[in-house]
């Protein structure tokens, strides 16, 4: 049984984000203690394309120059600049600061990674990174379309943090659409708070959900050869999703051709390049990388598609009732069941689908003696960690039957103890 | 050019049907090479000879004894050796008394082997057969478990970090044929080909390919390197598990839970610091963590003195006087460290004026200061074990001594066994200025050595793999591999990169080579490491007795348990509940799986869990008392003594 689960990525908001590099600011040059989280000396903000992260490095760097003693050492965006000369310029604007705390901003830091081997990427890491990085009194703030792990430096990685830049909450866009004539509710039903999405909105607001959906879809997927396209079409169907469950919705399953699923791992590769999927070694599936995304794809594809959709649903829903008979794997699988069954019977009422759930789960309970009731609750709770995911949920079956679900977990587990 | 290239063929007798089909290959290709000989006057290919068992007459001895004495196995050219299940006559029933080898099979892989590593020519080339088909254990005997255990542990040592590295296939039945006349018609051409150019004096096919495969920085099997690279990986990430095997390390490196809070006073500290680890436990990769972070390329104002047994083994040849090799230890380390900082030719002289330890530590730091402008010095020492005991305890005394010098700028970083601990706690006196840590892993920590290596070995650097479960394909079945691995390896890195490395070997045995991983080869994987990988990485902290289930088959100590059907159910749910108490109705589900629970009464139950008892004592040897009652609740299996405590 597995032991531990999920950690929490750190989806924070914008202004969280900011406090917490005000935070990291102010404990730069204080000496490390073992009772306090190590303060991170590299943020790399990352998050597909139009989550924002420009405009939200703009904010930082705004808010850090207002700072006293606190010297911006330049806004850098990695490809106007010659690879091999930028670490130098770096260091000598830095060198140049007066203040005793000093910033350096990078954008795009992933196009570093443009060549296969990393070279540039790894020779930068060498050549700037880690040098501002043993000066003590310097915080890089750096965008990235994908998340960066592969620092080969142990003390970047020990002072690295990868925060994801998240689409908006419903909260954050009632903020930001605060005094303007548009209503709030209806921008994000309509976006779901991407951010990207949110300024179509804005542009055209007499467009309805089925034109954002369409548009999202092409801004999304622009680029991607069409076989591509599907895959992800269709994976945005599945909030935690593997190859096979893809080859069964396409009616692939039974294919014994080896290049078939080679194929598949190519264009989930490909998706991953972008930064649009990511897998989930804790969860042992793939996810988007943003959930706000994979809505507004889903969305585009029922509205589309609305047969196929209704198939490829019924399809996860047995896919996930079957893996989820043994108690184990209960963590893994308890969010995607329940989100499945309630997507196959779309076309019921709320109060009906979420009924429908409740009576799948009591049907099902005998066959998770043992399971982990801990953390099925922990996972239930967060949605798979995901508040986008969450919210689909409770929509589907609705917030009474969503806590009425989590009252029947609890229930499993006192009777455990018991 | 030889007049034959003869062809040994070595195999246990529960291969019969594959020898024989061995033979007809080789007719076949002997066919198809007199055709050749006699179409193509520029081709001449040597015929062949085939040498087995069956060549000896009856009633003249142990065939094994005969062979080797007709046809030395030293002069044969290639040498096919076939194995499925058995490994061979175990000692005492047909081997002679005063034989070294545990079976004929054994001391015919012995000799080729060692032959093909002491010969300029490569040869005999050695080509190792595994056979795959399936077959339940619960079948064997104890003795035919013990002969298949030997397999299992002949092909690990086949691996390339074992101590036969060759290279292997496995196969099922109804590929035999065709898989053996391929490998073995390319070998004979290329045999005949390597001798008509160059005579057939320094040919060794087999051996410059590995050779060359090791500098390129592949893999040495060509299907293993194939799949990586489908896979997007540069090479294997778990090829190694001994630390001084892996030069880039550093750049994956990932320490124990804990070290990132210490590290900063574990490289500036003028204390001494001992790190103490079972087998296994990351102590030499911390060692080249250490050492790589201290180095003068990094112009940190700490340098590291790496110190090796071997310098201390010389120190203990040159005297047995504990203060003698002190000294002399003393003396090496600066010698070293002058090295490190090219000043040898300045200073080094001068060593022979200074006769105490402390004034050595004393000149070194202070010569360090002045001259490269280092705060300070740590000597870092990993001790080996392997030294035996009475070296250890004489290490461990000077060691002790040398850490109790008044040195503000020269300090030591030990890596130990836990197991010499309390030895060197009883040096009390002398470790006033010595900090303790003990090398201790968390599945957090183990997941992220998976994930680093993953990210380290990824092709394409965008796109990195960061879990072994990318390369898993579950055909619908969850089976959370990087989990499931780091569950198995109890807190030993040694282990989960063993595990991780056995799954790629195992995957990559079968041919064609599948894309992804698949559960059944996870399944075999379980099974070597419960039968062997066990002990053999985590030794004597891996022996711990334990119910544990893989499949449909319930073990103990590593062997299979002989149950009926419903015993079988039963126990399973209670090593499923992992020494929590299962429910009657739990157990009443599981032993009458298609009777409506209400219909099997406590009483049923009861008789069912006597028997299962009494089955465990009487068919198996195992003490009852394993399966204790709980009160009106049910039944639940004890906790194993722990035994993951070394020393």
């Amino acid at each position: 049984m597995p032991k531990t689960l999920f950690h929490t990525e750190r989806l924070a908001s914008r202004q969280t984000l900011l406090n917490e590099i005000s935070e990291a600011m102010s404990s730069m040059g204080k000496p490390i203690t073992p009772d306090k989280p190590i303060p991170p000396l590299l943020f790399v903000f990352w998050g597909s394309q139009g989550a924002g992260k420009t405009i939200f490095l703009k904010e930082a760097e705004k808010q850090l120059a207002g700072e006293p003693d606190v010297g911006i050492a330049g806004f850098w965006t990695i490809e106007k600049h010659n690879f091999a000369e930028l670490p130098t310029l770096i260091l000598g604007a830095v060198q140049a600061l007066p203040t005793q705390q000093k910033v350096v901003i990078l954008d795009n830091l992933e196009v570093l990674l443009e060549a296969v081997t990393g070279e540039d990427f790894f020779d930068f890491e060498n050549k700037a990174i880690l040098p501002l990085i043993e000066r003590g009194d310097t915080l890089i703030l750096a965008g990235s379309q994908i998340e960066l792990k592969q620092w080969q430096e142990y003390d970047v990685r020990f002072r690295q943090c990868n925060y994801h830049l998240a689409s908006l909450s419903l909260d954050e866009v009632k903020q930001m659409l605060e005094g303007t004539e548009f209503d709030p509710n209806v921008a994000y039903r309509l976006t779901f708070g991407q951010p990207k999405m949110l300024s179509v909105h804005m542009k055209e607001p007499q467009w309805t959900e089925k034109e954002i959906s369409r548009e999202a879809t092409d801004y999304f997927l622009k680029g991607l050869k069409a076989e591509v396209r599907e895959i992800a079409r269709i994976a945005s169907l599945v909030p935690a999703f593997n190859i096979y469950v893809l080859r069964k919705i396409r009616r692939e399953d039974q294919s014994e051709d080896d290049g078939l699923l080679s194929q598949y791992h190519d264009h989930v590769n490909e998706l991953t390049l972008r930064g649009m999927i990511q897998y989930d070694a804790d969860l042992g599936a793939y996810r988007f990388t943003d959930d706000a995304v994979r809505r507004l794809l889903a969305l585009d594809y029922r509205l589309s598609n609305p047969k196929h959709y209704d198939e490829a649903q019924g399809i996860a829903a047995e896919y996930f009732e079957e893996e989820a008979k043994g108690a184990a794997f209960l963590p893994r699988l308890i969010v995607s069941a329940v989100y499945h069954q309630a997507q196959r019977n779309r076309k019921l009422s709320q109060a009906k689908r979420g009924d429908l759930c409740i009576r799948w789960i009591r049907r099902m309970r005998d066959s998770w003696n043992g399971a982990n009731w801990e953390q099925v609750l922990s996972v239930w709770e967060s949605g798979l960690n995901s508040s986008e995911l969450r919210d689909e949920l409770v929509s589907l079956i609705g917030d009474k039957t969503f806590k009425k679900i989590t009252q029947m977990f609890l229930g499993y587990q006192a009777e455990m103890e018991v | 050019m030889a007049a034959q290239i003869k062809i040994f063929l070595g195999c246990p007798g529960d291969v019969t049907a594959e020898r024989e089909i061995a033979y007809r290959v080789i007719q076949d290709i002997q066919d198809i090479l007199r055709i050749i000989n006699d179409n193509y006057p520029d081709v001449s290919v040597p015929p062949l000879r085939a040498i087995g068992w069956e060549q000896v007459p009856p009633g003249v001895g142990l065939p094994n004894d005969i062979i080797l004495d007709r046809f030395p196995i030293e002069e044969s050219d290639i040498f096919v050796f076939i194995l499925w299940k058995r490994f061979g006559s175990p000692p005492g029933t047909r081997r002679k008394s005063e034989s070294k080898y545990i079976s004929g099979t054994q001391e015919e892989f012995e000799r080729a082997f060692l032959r093909n590593r002491q010969s300029t020519s490569g040869k005999p080339l050695i080509m190792v057969y595994q056979k795959k088909d399936e077959f339940s254990i619960t079948s064997l005997s104890a003795r035919e478990i013990e002969q298949y255990r030997r397999v299992v542990k002949f092909m690990d040592d086949c691996g390339s970090t074992g101590k036969h590295h060759v290279i292997t296939r496995s196969f099922l039945s109804k590929d035999f044929e065709g898989l053996l006349r391929r490998n073995l018609l390319d070998t004979i051409l290329k045999l005949s080909a390597s001798k008509s150019s160059d005579g057939g004096v320094s040919d060794k096919p087999e051996i410059i390919n590995r050779e060359l495969s090791r500098e390129s920085g592949k893999e040495e099997n060509p299907a293993m390197t194939e799949w990586l690279t489908r896979n997007n990986l540069s090479a294997n990430p778990f090829k190694h598990y001994l630390a001084e095997n892996e030069e880039e390390l550093v750049k994956y490196y990932v320490p124990f839970k804990g070290f990132s809070l210490i590290s900063n006073e574990i490289m500036s500290s003028n204390k001494n610091w001992l790190f103490f680890g079972v087998e296994g436990s990351g102590k030499t990769a911390l060692k080249q963590f250490i050492s790589s972070r201290c180095a003068p390329a990094r112009r940190t104002s700490t340098l590291a003195i790496p110190y090796e047994t071997s310098d201390f083994l010389e120190a203990l040849t040159h005297s047995h006087d504990v203060n003698d090799i002190q000294l002399f230890v003393s003396q090496q380390i600066f010698q070293h460290a002058l090295k490190i900082t090219d000043l040898q030719a300045k200073y080094g002289p001068e060593i022979k004026d200074l006769q105490e330890s402390a004034a050595i530590f004393l000149r070194l730091g202070k010569l360090l200061e002045k001259e490269a402008g280092y705060q300070r010095a740590l000597c870092l020492l990993d001790l080996d074990p392997e030294v035996g005991e009475e070296a250890l305890s004489k290490m461990i005394d000077v060691l002790a001594q040398l850490m109790a010098l008044p040195s503000d700028k020269v300090s030591f970083r030990l890596f130990l066994l836990k197991s010499l601990q309390s030895k060197l706690m009883r040096q009390g006196r002398s470790l006033g200025r010595c900090e303790f840590q003990e090398i201790h892993w968390e599945e957090k920590e183990l997941k992220e050595l998976i994930k680093r290596r993953m990210i380290y070995y990824s092709i394409n650097q965008s796109n990195p793999n960061q879990a072994l479960g990318l390369l898993y394909e579950s055909k619908g079945r969850t089976v959370p591999i990087d989990d499931e691995i780091v569950r198995l390896a109890e807190g030993n890195p040694r282990a989960v990169i063993w595990l991780a490395h056995r799954l790629f070997m195992e995957h990559c045995q079968n041919e064609p080579v599948p894309l992804k991983i698949e559960s059944r080869t996870w399944d075999r994987v379980q099974l070597d490491w419960l039968t062997t990988g066990r002990n053999l990485i985590l030794g004597a902290a891996g022996r711990a007795e334990t119910f544990f289930a893989i499949g449909i088959d319930v073990y103990f100590n590593n062997k299979p348990l002989k149950l009926s059907k419903r015993s079988r159910a039963l126990l399973r749910s209670l090593v499923d509940a992992d020494g929590q108490t299962c429910t009657k109705e739990e157990l009443i589900r599981t032993g009458w799986p298609d009777v409506r629970s209400e219909g099997v009464t406590e009483a049923a139950l009861r008789e069912s869990i006597r028997r299962l008892k009494s089955e465990l004592k009487d068919k198996n040897k195992i003490d009852p008392a394993w399966v204790e009652t709980q009160h009106d609740q049910g039944y639940r299996l004890l906790e194993p003594e722990s035994g993951n405590e070394e020393g």
